[in-house]
């Protein structure tokens, strides 16, 4: 640095006011940057679909199938089909299809006016 | 671990007499210079990812803002603008050193932009070559002819 860069440096500046810092650090987010602690977006996809493969199988595991043996399980449906019967009509409508009906135990009972047979 | 916002607190705290000679170096008028660094660091807080030299990074934003106040509010031709320096020195001040302030701030504002700008970040903010060169985008080789072209010009107008 020579004689002249010296002088030139040796000046006393002006300084900004005592308001410019407070503007400026009025603008500094409470919180943490997002930059620092954002978590990577392959991480969380990973993380997501591992937490939604376990909850699944945890969900087959738990239901089970049932059966009539088991404490617990649901009873079986009875479906009771009377001949000859005076009025003419049935308890379960066979009239309509039936593919809605639940994958469970059937249980038939045929009622008719002088015998019964399960 | 240091956040982002601590490191802009960081540096604001320790070159804000740096950023403001600088901006002041384009803008010419302290209001504005104040103006031009508060505007860089609306957008400097807001960043989601950390830049690579964020102490170059900050004083380039804060040109940055300073040039877009002087697109914003073109100076009037006649207008000189202010300068750097203080306006006058206590009373303990040799009167010859208040004149060379005064000649001083003259010469700078009649040498070109660029050389005025090198000549403030390299004296006044410390900024090397290499640093200027990268926060201008230009090539030390030009920082550094900016700057002697400068200091040749004060020298002619200073020193006669």
């Amino acid at each position: 640095m020579d004689n002249l860069e010296s002088k030139l440096k040796g000046l006393s500046l002006r300084e900004p006011s005592r308001e410019l810092d407070d503007r400026i650090l009025g603008l500094k987010p409470e919180r943490p940057s997002r930059a620092v602690r954002r978590v990577p977006l392959w991480a969380a996809v990973a993380v997501s679909l591992a937490m939604a493969s376990l909850g699944f199988a945890a969900g087959l595991n738990c239901r089970g199938v049932g059966t009539a043996d088991t404490p617990g399980a649901r009873p079986p449906i009875r479906i009771e089909l009377i001949c000859d019967s005076p009025s003419g009509t049935n308890p379960f409508d066979f009239t309509a299809a039936a593919s809605d009906l639940p994958a469970r135990e059937w249980e038939l009972k045929v009622i008719s006016v002088t015998e019964t047979a399960t | 671990m240091k956040t982002l916002s601590d490191a802009l607190e960081r540096i604001y705290r320790e070159y804000r007499q740096q950023l403001f000679s600088c901006a002041l170096a384009v803008t010419r008028h302290p209001e504005r210079a104040e103006d031009a660094i508060h505007d860089a660091f609306y957008r400097l807080f807001r960043l989601k990812a950390r830049p690579r030299n964020l102490k170059v990074y900050v004083f380039r934003a804060v040109r940055n803002a300073a040039i877009d106040q002087i697109r914003r509010n073109p100076l009037p031709p006649d207008d000189k603008g202010e300068f750097i320096f203080e306006p006058e020195d206590g009373p303990r001040e040799m009167a010859a050193k208040n004149e060379f302030k005064r000649r001083a701030a003259e010469a700078l504002l009649t040498v070109s932009d660029d050389e005025r700008e090198t000549t403030v970040q390299h004296l006044y903010a410390d900024l090397t070559f290499r640093e200027i060169a990268r926060l201008r985008g230009t090539p030390p080789g030009t920082v550094a002819a900016w700057y002697y072209r400068g200091l040749k010009k004060l020298r002619a107008r200073l020193e006669d």
